[in-house]
């Protein structure tokens, strides 16, 4: 009986470091981009393993099924804390007043690609969540129309509608910046 | 996208408006649009000015954001701390103790209730402000009206007999 236990406990460890090693880097880096900060990143991954144990019922091991699963509840999660710690209210005041002043800093040529990335977050940020989701999805994670529905529950034009109109906005966004 | 809709879009002479062309550029560009519908978008732009600018403003902007993806990948974290590996360990092994942990407030406060009702209960059972059984002796106690009473004294010791 002991012995059953423990073997159990042993699987179920398994199962859950083969989950977590395979989703967890896309994941940090997916809730990084949605809430701009790594540690809630991190706390948004936590919670999004501890509903995946808690509520997944079918085998547990690496699928498309859990990853649509995890990405969307990750999603959830993300929205969650930005409502709960109202970050999303002073995240976009904070992002529309350095798109304003955004002033490129000037740190040398080794530096040219990190400007971009600073130029592109500022820009995402005049997205509003469906949008900068969608953006995410398939520019930084590269998922198709396909994956990014099943995540969203989407369907697969209004995907393809969602990203064109997003990309126009980021287009002008970064036009007016001198970004591109 | 759908394929199915392609004909449907080319219109009759299997030519598509720019408008049509300009809402699929970024399904073209990142192949999400069949074959039939890239070749028409392919085709319409080899001759169309304004289409070609607008595919140009769209893959720039791609550009920039798959740079700044690449960029940004080195510095982002790529594993979960140990520290928040361990709660999902805990969660998922002893669920209660982990309910505990997160609600801890809440549960000090129960636990802090429990104590004062069970103390309360206690100190109903005993009543350690009633000091026995015996009922209490009478006092006669005269507010204010005059000197005190004189009370008769006691007889004096019996001499002892002869």
């Amino acid at each position: 009986m002991g012995k059953d236990k423990q073997d159990e406990k042993a699987t179920r460890i398994a199962a859950f470091e083969a989950i977590v090693s395979e989703y967890e880097a896309g994941l940090l880096r997916y809730a990084a981009r949605l809430v701009n900060d790594y540690n809630v990143a991190q706390d948004v991954v936590q919670d999004t393993f501890i509903r995946l144990f808690r509520k997944w019922k079918d085998e547990l091991e690496p699928s498309p099924k859990i990853s649509s699963w995890l990405y969307r509840v990750a999603h959830n999660c993300a929205v969650d804390y930005l409502r709960k710690e109202t970050r999303h209210h002073v995240l976009h005041k904070r992002q529309a007043r350095e798109k304003r002043q955004f002033v490129p800093p000037d740190r040398g040529e080794g530096f040219r690609i990190s400007a971009e990335a600073e130029r592109a977050a500022a820009a995402l940020g005049a997205l509003d969540m469906r949008e900068k989701q969608l953006v995410v999805l398939k520019v930084y994670e590269e998922k198709s129309y396909r994956e990014i529905s099943d995540i969203t529950g989407l369907t697969v034009s209004n995907v393809g509608y969602i990203l064109h109109h997003a990309m126009k906005k980021l287009a002008a966004e970064l036009k007016r910046a001198k970004a591109i | 996208m759908n394929e199915g809709n392609d004909k449907k879009k080319a219109g009759k002479n299997g030519k598509m408006k720019c408008e049509d062309i300009q809402a699929v550029l970024f399904d073209y560009m990142t192949r999400e649009l069949g074959p039939a519908r890239s070749d028409l978008v392919r085709e319409h732009m080899r001759k169309c000015d304004a289409c070609r600018a607008a595919a140009a403003e769209i893959k720039a902007t791609l550009d920039l954001l798959q740079k700044a993806s690449k960029s940004t990948e080195e510095i982002m974290p790529s594993r979960l701390t140990r520290r928040r590996r361990k709660r999902i360990i805990r969660a998922m092994m002893h669920p209660v103790w982990d309910w505990i942990s997160i609600n801890h407030f809440v549960v000090s406060i129960i636990i802090m209730g429990l104590v004062i009702l069970a103390a309360l209960l206690i100190l109903k059972k005993l009543e350690p402000w009633r000091l026995g059984d015996a009922p209490p002796k009478s006092v006669t106690v005269t507010i204010g009206g005059g000197a005190p009473e004189e009370q008769p004294k006691p007889a004096p010791p019996a001499p002892p007999a002869q």
